[in-house]
């Protein structure tokens, strides 16, 4: 059977594809990134003093929240605009709302110090993880956190 | 239908499916387009509009008077078509896919 196959097989590919990442979506990219920014601002809020040594610390951890705000932020965009398409947007109208408020929220976790605006992304990040997962009628994955 | 404008391509990628499954081998009729127009539902092998170099199959959703077709996949949630890089030129279509005959299971008219 391999033989005829081989024998039969077109030398030209003829792509039905779509873009290059396709089938390797997963919001838990976003999702732990949001954790790290919930991490900092924790770290942030429970950090005292200000000898050297504390201002060094403070200004790491703003800046890895800065860095994955961005990071929430870019891999939320990736889904929104790349992975949910017009048929999943039928099935959840909410689609286009929840990203949104999503991006928003990871600038506010730039300009802000706030624990409540970092775990309202990650509660963003589990509502995404359930859209998405729906989307592709797995019942198999369950939202977890690292931290 | 001449045996010269015929080619033979193997399909990759989810977006025609449940139409055309990954692996699938099928006959493009290449000189199909010489003398009509694709009709909306055909199936056709076109040129990537993104990247020249790749050709994609989709179906043709839609026809413009401006000389542009809408190419979309069968699978619309694991496709990559018009809704996302719009018409492409009907010059762009290089031939209309007719026949899967591989696997044996899959054999018969595209449609």
């Amino acid at each position: 059977m391999n033989l005829i196959k081989g024998l039969l097989q077109p030398s030209k590919i003829a792509s039905a594809h779509c873009d290059g990442p396709c089938g390797v979506y997963d919001p838990a990219s976003a999702r732990i990134a949001a954790e790290a920014v919930l991490s900092m601002a924790k770290k942030l809020v429970a950090l005292e003093g200000n000898d050297l040594a504390t201002e060094n610390t403070r200004s790491r951890y703003i800046t890895i929240k800065e860095e994955q705000a961005q990071v929430a932020k870019t891999e939320l965009l990736i889904l929104w605009t790349d992975y949910f398409k017009p048929p999943h947007l039928e099935a959840n109208p909410e689609i286009h709302n929840i990203f949104w408020n999503a991006a928003k929220l990871c600038s506010q976790n730039k300009v802000e110090v706030s624990v409540d605006a970092a775990q309202a992304l990650v509660d963003t990040c589990e509502q995404v993880h359930n859209i998405f997962w729906t989307s592709k009628s797995r019942e198999d994955v369950s939202f977890y956190t690292a931290g | 239908m001449r045996f010269r404008c015929l080619t033979r391509y193997e399909i990759s990628g989810l977006s025609m499916l449940p139409t055309l499954h990954p692996g699938d081998y099928v006959v493009v009729d290449c000189c199909f387009y010489k003398k009509q127009l694709p009709k909306v539902g055909e199936i056709v092998l076109a040129l990537d509009p993104r990247d020249r170099a790749l050709v994609i199959v989709k179906r043709v959703g839609g026809f413009y008077a401006d000389g542009t077709i809408d190419l979309l996949g069968d699978n619309g949630t694991e496709s990559t078509d018009s809704r996302l890089f719009g018409p492409v030129p009907l010059t762009a279509v290089l031939g209309r896919v007719r026949v899967c005959y591989w696997p044996l299971s899959h054999f018969g008219y595209v449609r």
